[in-house]
Formats: structure tokens, sequence, C-alpha cells
């Protein structure tokens, strides 16, 4: 077992221009590195897909607008910033996975996505609560339509900055000669959302002004946590997809049919 | 007079906010009652719209714009109505359960229990048992109560919430309607609650049937 424990969440000095070697910066005691410039793009197209639940349809000029005009201002009101810990995959029995610092997830979907993966990048993405605020204020005014536009949008930047932070994990699994999975979150595809308590221990949340509460609810709401797997590109290729072996029926992400 | 309230359903349904306070406007100047205007054509206008979404006509976009639009019309109404007179149906008091933070989904239930009749109390997120309870005994009136819950880590405050009802003697003084994005029909007969709606359209459907008030 690795000298980490999970207390040992360590942060890294700086962002930005940070001294940091490198290597150190990629090394899997599960020091915190913080992003803080993750740039984050939300569409028409990408609001239409969450809003309208049906891709044939046009909405209305008077939604399309309201649209637009959200669109126009939603960037003054986001700032997107993430973080990410890599740790050594200690264990994988196949049903749960354990990585360095004795963090121990009962999460099939890991340990089958996760196969053969010798790392995991735990990281947390946020778009801070200013959006959230707006929105609940126009909701409150009566304006519903903008409220609940402007909620959307910070939905869709909350993924695009997921999006973005994934980006970046691939990148330094690249320059490790490695590949990253596809990304898990706590509350998603059979992992209890009550483990988000360990994965707020798998790195320092607090270096990206993300809280979690009692009831496992991330503040600000417009955030993200999620884990993926590192290992050799073609170990990874060839890693199982929960889907295979997932009773969600209705699941609109399956990407592909379950295996009876 | 019908194709004035036609004319004002129309403009209700498109979102046309100036057309609908100038009708109104004109309805009013000719001496119908604003009552008449408010149940004949801004309350019929948005069951319609409401239809049509259950429909799959339009989706929920549309149906806020209707209801942006017809709250013009009843911001115009309401001084001559008085604010009693305009909810017909009712006092529904609703709220995010306790250690939830969740406002949108539970704002548009609101919203629409509103433009659907109902004088609507929000005691917003984060609300406790106590919370409820005490509402409700400020507001003895009241004949639903309606809860949400975005997390399952949360969706257990709505037992919690059912059992001080029962304990402090008011679980049969109110029907109970929940919601939010995990919660189930299942789930809400495991709880005793009296209803689910799962979303904020069929919440006003489903709360008007509770308080005997179904078309
Ligand atoms: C958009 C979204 C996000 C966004 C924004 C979330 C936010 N908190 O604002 C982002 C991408 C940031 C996100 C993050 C997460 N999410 Co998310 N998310 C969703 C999604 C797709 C839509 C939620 C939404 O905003 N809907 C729009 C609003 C308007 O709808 P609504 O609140 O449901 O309200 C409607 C109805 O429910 C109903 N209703 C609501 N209240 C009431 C009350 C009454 C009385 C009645 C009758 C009806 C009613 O009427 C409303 C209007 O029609 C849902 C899945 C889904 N399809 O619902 C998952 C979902 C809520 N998320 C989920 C999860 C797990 C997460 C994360 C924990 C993932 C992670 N590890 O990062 C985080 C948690 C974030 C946090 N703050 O803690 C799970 C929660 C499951 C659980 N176990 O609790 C869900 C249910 C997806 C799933 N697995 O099925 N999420
Ligand atoms: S079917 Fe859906 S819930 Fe199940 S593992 Fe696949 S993506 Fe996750």
């Amino acid at each position: 077992m690795a000298s980490n424990t999970a207390s040992d969440k360590l942060s890294a000095p700086c962002s930005g221009n940070c001294p940091v070697d490198p290597a150190e910066v990629t090394s899997d005691n599960g020091m915190t590195i913080l992003l803080d410039n993750i740039s984050v793009t939300v569409t028409r197209d990408d609001i239409l897909e969450r809003i309208e639940h049906s891709p044939e349809r046009r909405p209305s000029e008077r939604v399309l607008s309201h649209i637009d005009s959200c669109l126009s201002r939603y960037q003054g009101l986001i700032s997107a910033r993430g973080a990410y810990a890599v740790r050594t995959i200690e264990g994988n029995d196949g049903r749960s996975l354990t990585l360095s610092g004795g963090i121990h997830f009962d999460a099939w979907n890991l340990a089958l996505a996760f196969r053969g993966c010798t790392n995991a990048a735990v990281f947390i993405v946020t778009i801070g609560d200013a959006i959230e605020q707006e929105a609940s204020r126009l909701m409150n005014q009566g304006h519903g339509i903008q409220g609940y536009i402007l909620d959307a949008i910070g939905s869709c930047a909350a993924e695009s900055a997921a999006d973005g932070l994934q980006a970046e994990l691939e990148k330094v699994a690249g320059n490790r000669n490695q590949a990253i999975t596809l990304r898990y979150s706590p509350g998603y595809c059979g992992w209890d959302i009550v483990e988000q308590k360990l994965l707020f221990q798998a790195i320092d949340a607090s270096r990206v002004g993300v809280s979690l509460t009692d009831s496992c609810l991330m503040l600000p709401r417009k955030s993200i946590s999620a884990i993926v797997g590192m290992g050799e590109p073609g170990v990874v290729a060839e890693a199982p997809c929960p889907c295979e072996q997932c009773d969600n029926d209705s699941c609109p992400a399956r990407r592909m049919p379950r295996r009876e | 007079m019908t194709t004035n309230y036609e004319n004002i359903a129309e403009a209700v349904r498109t979102g046309e906010e100036d057309v609908v306070q100038k009708l109104v406007h004109q309805a009013l100047d000719r001496g119908d009652s604003p009552q008449a205007i408010l149940d004949e054509a801004l309350i019929s206008a948005m069951d319609e719209v409401g239809q049509l979404f259950e429909q799959e006509e339009i989706f929920l976009p549309e149906l806020l714009v209707a209801a942006n639009a017809m709250k013009a019309g009843v911001e115009i109404l309401k001084p001559l109505l008085g604010e009693d007179a305009i909810k017909s149906y009712g006092t529904v008091i609703i709220g995010t359960v306790q250690g939830d933070l969740h406002d949108i989904g539970k704002s548009l239930v609101s919203m629409m229990l509103e433009r659907g009749g109902f004088k609507i109390i929000d005691l917003g997120t984060d609300v406790s048992p106590e919370n409820f309870i005490q509402s409700l005994k400020d507001n003895p009136e009241t004949k639903v109560l309606g809860m949400s819950a975005l997390l399952t880590t949360t969706m257990p405050e709505m037992k919690t919430t059912i059992e001080a009802l029962e304990k402090a003697g008011l679980r049969d003084k109110v029907k109970v309607i929940i919601g939010g994005a995990p919660v189930t029909n299942a789930f809400a007969q495991e709880i005793a609650a009296d209803a689910y709606a799962p979303d904020a359209v069929a919440a006003k459907n489903i709360v008007r049937q509770l308080v005997g008030e179904e078309d």
C-alpha cells in the first residue's frame, strides 16, 4: 500500500503560472491540481437539446429570442474552474475499486470500466453560483422562461466545464503515455450518490470552492464530480462498457444493449 | 365578447404580453367583469396551453412563455379583483425539503399552480418538517402541501415530513403531493403521500383533482 492516506490531500502551491515541477504535478499522490481558466461554451443547440426533448422540433421564435438574449449574457455569470487529483489504483476486485489513500469505492461500474487501469483521476468542476442565483431571482420575480433558460444554460455550462477538464486530463495522461476512460459520476450508472463523501476525500474540493452538504449536495449547485480511469491506451480501449451489465432500461445515455 | 376572449387566449398562447394587456384593457373598457376575463380568457387559455403540453405539441419553454403573457393580463386584473378573489381553487403550501437547495423545478410548479388558480405559499428551499407544520398552522385554509426533492439523499425527508404531519394531527387536513427528478409514483405510495406528479402541468391537474376542482 502506498504511503498516501485520505488525509494527505496535498494542495499544489499555486495555480496558473505554477512553478511546480510537472513531474510532481502528474504524480499519483493525490495532490490536488487547480485549473482556474477552463473555457466554457454553450450553444443554442445545447440548450435546445436540454429543454426541448425533441431534436426534430423547432421552438417558437419567442422562445428562441429568449434563448439568444440569455446566451448574450451568460458568460458574465460564470466562472468555470476545476481541480483534479491523480491516484494509484491499488485494488480492483471486479465489484469495487480501491485508490491510494485507502479510498474504496463500492462501484461495480468503475470496477468494470477501469479494468486494467493503473491510475484514476478524480475531478470536480464548478461554474460558480452567480448564474443559479440570477436564475432563481428571475424565477421568483415571475420571469419563468428567463429563469428556466438561464438555469439550463448553467447546467450546459457545467457539462462543458467537465468536458474541458476531461480534455486536460487526456493531455496529462498522454504525457504519461496513458489514455483515459470515459468519466463516471456518483449518482449515475448505478454508483450510489452517497459515495460523493468518499470522492471528496480523494481531492481537496475547497480549492475550487465546492463544498458537499450532509445530504451529498454540492454547492454551488452547478458543479460536477467525476472520475476517469488511466491506463495503457490498448488496455483502456479494451475495457468493457458498464452499459453491458446495467439494468437501467430507461437510460437515455445507454451506449450499448444490455447483455442478458 | 367571445371573439375578444379568443384573441386574448391566442395572445396568451403565442406569448404576446403587450397584446394580452391591450385586449384585457379593451374588455374592461367595454364593461366585462374582471372575474370573467380572468376565468374565461386567461385561465382557460392557460389550461389549453397545458393540454398542448400534455399532448407534446409544445414543450415547457412555450408553456412558460404563455405563462409570462398570462401574468401580464392578471397584473391588470389583480387590483380590480383583490388578491383573494383571484385565487379561486384554494391554498397550496410548497417547498423543497430539508437538506435540498434546488428551487427551479419547485418554482415552476408554484408558477403553474398559481396560473392555474391557486394561492401559493412558497416556503423556498431547505424547508424543515417544523416549518411546513408551522406554515400549515398559520394558514389553516390550506388544502394541499407540495414537497420537492432533486436527490435520492433528500427524498427521505418527504417521509419524515409526512410522519411529522401525522404526529401534529394535521395529516388528514391536507393532501400531500410530491415531485422532483428522482421521485416516482411508487415512492409516493410507499411513503403514503396522496399524489405524485412528474412535471408542472401534471402537478396543476392533479392538485385540482385533489381539491375536487378538476374540469
Ligand atoms: C441538469 C442536471 C444537472 C446539472 C444541474 C444540476 C442542478 N442541481 O442544478 C448538473 C450537470 C450540474 C448536474 C450535476 C449533478 N447531477 Co444532475 N441532473 C440534471 C438533470 C439532467 C436535470 C435536472 C434539472 O435541472 N431539471 C430541470 C428542472 C426544471 O426539473 P426538475 O427540478 O426535475 O422539476 C420538474 C419535475 O421534477 C417536477 N417537480 C419538481 N418539484 C416538484 C414538486 C412537486 C410537489 C411536484 C408535484 C412536481 C415537482 O416539476 C418540475 C417542472 O416540470 C437530472 C435528470 C433529470 N432528467 O431530471 C439529473 C440528476 C438530478 N442529477 C443527478 C446527479 C447524480 C448529479 C450529480 C450528483 C452528479 C455528480 N456526481 O456530479 C451532480 C450533483 C450536483 C450537485 N449540486 O450536487 C441525478 C440525481 C440522482 C440521485 N441519486 O439523487 C439525476 C436525477 C440524474 C439521474 N441519475 O438520473 N445535474
Ligand atoms: S445504461 Fe446508462 S446508467 Fe447504465 S451504465 Fe450505461 S450510461 Fe450508465
